[in-house]
């Protein structure tokens, strides 16, 4: 019996090992290599000079502008998400519910921004915002405006066009996540009198929580890590911290201070993840938990 | 036949056809290189992206190729290069020679990521003008690089929706330009140089190099801020297509960004020298260090200074380029004319030694505002 729980518990471990290799491998070790970056001397011969100091924190501790700057990054990935919650969540039960062609053209339309670039498609977002584009045609053809407007290079350009891009990320994720729920449990819901906000609440909430916050979460670390959308379609005033960390890196050629940049970054975005995922999982168990 | 039969007649068939196109495709090539010095080589070289790689590109690498029977694998770059040779294995370095301009070819022989050149190798560095190969004594030299160009900044504009013709950097703080200019928020020195021409505080762009918190600094800082800018672009590209969009109607951008524009469509698009200063640059090219082609970047390099190629680029991007030899053609000579008669190269030294201070002053005070 002992030996039969010992070589189960090592097939878990073995079949878990290439994952595990992997996600070390592509997250763990640049993680930590920019770690240690971020705390070497800054230099104007080299990227950076071997010492250890924390001199790139103390200038981000004490930059009233790249605090402001993180903290917009992290506005733009929330109000982006939240549009994706409220835009993608009925596209996703829409898919879950369709059948057929339905389901086949709504999948299709779902994944076609896909199969594009992702700078093709941000430059699509250019044209339609333009002074000559459709939008200011329609504003002014309509008197909401005497003349073509400035719209590109605003926050909510951005707000759209980071939207955009996450879109089609969190509708399919939530999508896989409510395919795994089992429509029967609504359907016997229903017949004993749950109306179909309780059968969803009760039922479909639960079992699809911990998919949802994933999808959640994907658009979110999406918006937090968005580069192309701000410079395309922003100011500097929209501009993340990403494009900091590109700057830094690439033009001004202060590794250390971009490192910093980006660990704070990655910091910043894992911890409001894990904080999705403990809000949501607590609500569904708080669902279960409660008797009704 | 049985099935079996057919199957192995049509991969015999197929076989013998494959045998064929693959004889017929490599004969010629193998034939038209086989007696060049650098036949099967491949050099990689690199390109500021939009006009200029399009320029090399159709001027230069097709001459390059047919001179040396070598191929070059000729790369679009947006000033990332020096980051990833300083990352690359001293040894192994991605490039065998880069473009940089300015600052950046004086961090690049700071950092010790080109290798030196023996003019003897490049025969063409004998026939380079007084101006580019004098020393500029703030670091521009050409030990590590040759010169290729004097590029200068203009201000590019929309003639169907500025309502002027501007003619001087003023023209930019001019009331009805106000919410219509774009400017470039990484070679930042562009628009300082506009501003300091600005001001009486000292002569020329004086200002500018003096200490980033100077009273000087502040008040190019207080200028710029004057500017109702629209659009602070990262890119020669993203510029021009808001300028082509109409949501900036002028901007200061490298003249070769522009002048495709202007000439193909001068009815919609102009672009002047302002009346204040042909204020430039020199782009360089480099060989970096640990290249394994030495000797064929040599030869790139001796192709990119020959006049008679010089003189088909120049018509293509009109700057002032660095063989003396080159003769220009008629739409190329007064713009030429022009850049050398008013030309003032900045002092990139004390550029590249300030370049992130005043880069994070200006993103504090005049970028987000």
């Amino acid at each position: 019996m002992r030996a039969a729980t010992y070589t189960k518990r090592h097939t878990h471990v073995l079949l878990l090992a290439p994952a595990l290799i992997l996600l070390v491998g592509i997250f763990a070790v640049p993680i930590f290599a920019i770690l240690g970056v971020s705390v070497q001397k800054s230099s104007t011969l080299r990227n950076y000079e071997p010492g250890f100091t924390l001199a790139s924190y103390w200038r981000l501790a004490t930059s009233p502008f790249f605090l402001g700057q993180l903290a917009r990054t992290m506005e733009i990935a929330a109000l982006s998400t939240v549009l994706c919650v409220i835009l993608g969540t009925p596209v996703a039960f829409k898919l879950w519910k369709a059948h057929g062609r339905a389901k086949t053209l709504l999948l299709s339309i779902v994944l076609l921004p896909l199969f594009t670039n992702i700078i093709a498609r941000v430059y699509a977002w250019l044209l339609v915002f333009a002074k000559d584009g459709p939008i200011n045609w329609v504003l002014v053809e309509t008197h909401v405006f005497r003349e073509p407007a400035l719209l590109n290079f605003q926050f909510f350009t951005v707000i759209v066009g980071v939207t955009y891009v996450a879109l089609p990320l969190f509708v399919l994720i939530l999508y896989s996540a409510l395919e795994g729920v089992d429509w029967s449990l609504v359907e016997g819901a229903r017949t004993l009198g749950a109306s179909s906000f309780r059968s969803m609440r009760e039922i479909v909430f639960p079992l699809a929580a911990p998919g949802a916050a994933g999808a959640v979460a994907v658009a979110f670390t999406w918006g937090a890590g968005a580069f192309a959308e701000p410079q395309v379609l922003g100011s500097p005033r929209e501009w993340t911290t990403g494009i900091e960390v590109g700057n830094q890196i690439l033009r001004t050629f202060n590794w250390p201070f971009g490192a910093t940049l980006a660990f704070a970054l990655v910091a910043v975005t894992l911890l409001i993840v894990y904080l999705i995922f403990k809000l949501i999982v607590r609500g569904e168990r708080a669902h279960v938990a409660t008797p009704r | 036949m049985s099935s079996l039969g057919r199957v192995r007649t049509y991969l015999a068939l197929l076989s013998v056809t494959a045998l064929v196109a693959a004889g017929c495709s490599q004969d010629e090539p193998s034939q038209a290189s086989g007696d060049k010095p650098f036949a099967g080589q491949t050099l990689i070289a690199t390109a500021y992206s939009g006009p200029y790689y399009e320029a090399f590109k159709r001027i230069m690498v097709p001459a390059f190729e047919e001179r040396t029977g070598a191929t070059i694998q000729f790369i679009p770059t947006n000033g990332e290069e020096l980051s990833e040779l300083s990352a690359a294995p001293p040894d192994n370095p991605p490039y065998d020679v880069v473009m940089c301009a300015g600052p950046d070819y004086i961090r690049g022989m700071e950092q010790g990521l080109f290798r030196k050149l023996v003019p003897a190798d490049i025969p063409n560095m004998a026939d380079l003008t007084d101006f580019h190969q004098q020393d500029f004594g703030f670091g521009l030299n050409t030990d590590f690089g040759i010169p290729f160009d004097f590029g200068v900044f203009v201000i590019a504009y929309n003639k169907e929706t500025l309502g002027f013709t501007p003619t001087s950097y003023a023209d930019l703080w001019r009331p009805e330009a106000q919410g219509k200019i774009g400017l470039d928020a990484i070679y930042w020195y562009q628009n300082t140089s506009a501003a300091a021409l600005q001001l009486d505080d000292l002569p020329g762009l004086d200002e500018m190099y003096e200490p980033v918190d100077s009273p000087a600094w502040d008040h190019i800082v207080e200028k710029l801020q004057e500017l109702d800018v629209v659009q602070w672009f990262q890119t020669g590209a993203e510029m021009s297509a808001a300028l082509e969009r109409g949501d900036i109607s002028m901007a200061i951008a490298s003249l070769e960004i522009v002048s495709e524009f202007a000439k193909t469509n001068p009815e919609k698009y102009g672009m002047v020298v302002p009346d204040e200063a042909a204020v430039g640059y020199i782009d360089y090219f480099c060989q970096t260090k640990g290249t394994k082609n030495a000797a064929l970047a040599n030869e790139w390099m001796n192709t990119l200074l020959d006049p008679e190629l010089q003189a088909q680029w120049a018509d293509i991007i009109p700057y002032y380029l660095s063989n003396d030899l080159t003769e220009y053609s008629s739409f190329a000579q007064p713009i030429v004319d022009g850049e050398k008669d008013r030309g003032q190269l900045l002092d990139y030294g004390y550029i590249a030694s300030v370049f992130d201070e005043v880069d994070t002053r200006l993103k504090q005070e005049v970028y987000s505002q």
